[in-house]
């Protein structure tokens, strides 16, 4: 191989070595830039998630409290407002095992739990959706559901994010007794009673998904009830 | 060419959506609000204008077999620097925005100006030519977005300029009214040229 300058550019290796130089000096950048970013990024993300749980107790803290469901969703004041209503539970290592929802938060006032909120996940049509399910102090019922992760299909799996799709959860019965509730799923423009939920017209399968991850979230639910009704007591 | 005709050529005369119907993807998607629009705007003329310098800088160590891997590197570099500012700085625009700032990648303004102009002229005139591109594309993307905005929420930037008797036009916000919208910008402004140039 010829060192002159002219040399080395017409070497057949100069263009595979040419990329690779050019990759690593613009991957160092894109690495060094999210570097610097990520801490916004992440500040974003976890202010997303405070406001989806107060979202969820919104209307129950509206009603007790007397303040506008939008003033307690005001995204300004998202972290004063979750510092003042909603609690992470402590629970032990061992209960955490027995569920596979990642962080349990409640919502207390005065020192009475309104309700308590599940991270839940499961696997959609085309990877796993995570949603939060905030349900009464003794699991009987949902208090409000929402799907906030998701990778469906735009416009027809996607729309599970809609509010009348996951409006239709609030105030359905989880489990009644010892037995955890039978959803079914019914034509969107249909009339759904109770225990039926609307699915999403074209979406069968991430609608069946949505209500695979409640109901076996309820199941591990319904077993971990009377541990945490222990502390509760506490 | 001096500076002034390189600029007045890429913003106008030859702008990149009404006289080479380009980028027009991205011109219908992201058009129902004007600060969607120049959000956007924005991020392709930061895009056209490192990419074209970028490209413009390395153009005679660049062996032409790889030229276009090496283009597409650089332009998706600048793309994913705008989506990560974005994430971090306005999230909520960011949100809004979608997957179109991503696909900024694939706007065949940028391949094209990088192709047409950076990969052979110096780096100076590319920026220039990466600025004026840039800016005749999001003064077309401003004019539909004005429209929609106006009659499809009653507002610009934002701010509410018809008051609540304005009966909202829905199909203003939905994509049919930008194809609509975007043809008769192309059809009035093409009319107008050629009868110019006729005259």
């Amino acid at each position: 191989m010829s060192v002159s300058g002219n040399g080395i550019m017409d070497s057949k290796f100069f263009p595979v070595v040419f990329m690779l130089i050019l990759t690593v000096i613009f991957v160092g950048i894109l690495a060094a830039f999210y570097r610097a970013s990520e801490k916004g990024i992440e500040q974003y993300k976890q202010q997303t998630y405070k406001l989806q749980i107060l979202s969820l107790f919104a209307d129950t803290l509206s009603v007790l409290t007397g303040i506008e469901k939008a003033e307690l969703t005001d995204p300004v004041r998202v972290q004063e407002n979750y510092e003042k209503y909603i609690r992470e539970v402590n629970i032990s290592s061992d209960q955490i095992k027995t569920v596979s929802s990642r962080y349990f938060t409640a919502s207390i006032m005065q020192d009475n739990v309104l309700g308590y909120c599940f991270d839940i996940k499961g696997s959609g049509l085309w990877g796993t959706m995570r949603g939060l399910m905030a349900v009464t102090p003794d699991f009987s019922k949902i208090i409000n559901f929402v799907i906030y992760d998701q990778m469906e299909t735009p416009g027809l799996g996607s729309r599970v994010t809609e509010d009348w799709f996951k409006q239709q959860f609030a105030g359905k019965s989880l489990i009644s007794g010892n037995a955890v509730e039978d959803f079914s799923l019914v034509q969107e423009d249909a009339t759904a009673n109770a225990a039926e939920i609307r699915q999403v017209t074209g979406a069968t399968i991430t609608s069946s998904a949505v209500l695979k991850i409640i109901v076996s979230a309820a199941a591990e639910l319904r077993d971990l009830r009377p541990d945490l009704k222990g502390e509760q007591d506490e | 060419m001096n500076k002034k005709d390189i600029f007045i050529t890429s913003a106008f005369k030859e702008n990149s959506v009404w006289k080479q119907i380009l980028g027009i993807c991205s011109s219908l998607a992201v058009t129902n609000l004007m600060l969607n629009s120049l959000i956007m705007g924005l991020g392709v003329i930061f895009t056209l204008i490192f990419s074209n310098l970028t490209i413009s800088a390395i153009r005679s160590y660049t062996p032409r077999s790889v030229r276009m891997m090496a283009q597409v590197l650089i332009i998706a570099s600048y793309v994913i620097i705008v989506d990560i500012f974005l994430r971090a700085n306005l999230p909520d625009i960011s949100k809004q925005l979608g997957p179109y700032v991503g696909l900024i990648i694939t706007n065949c303004i940028i391949m094209g100006r990088a192709e047409a102009f950076a990969a052979k002229n110096n780096p100076m005139d590319s920026v220039i030519d990466g600025l004026g591109t840039g800016i005749g594309y999001t003064l077309v993307l401003l004019c539909i977005s004005a429209v929609r905005e106006l009659f499809g929420f009653g507002s610009l930037f934002g701010w509410q300029v018809l008051g609540s008797w304005w009966l909202k036009w829905s199909v203003m916000v939905m994509a049919p009214s930008a194809f609509f919208l975007l043809a008769i910008m192309i059809w009035l402004i093409n009319d107008h040229y050629y009868k110019v140039k006729k005259g």
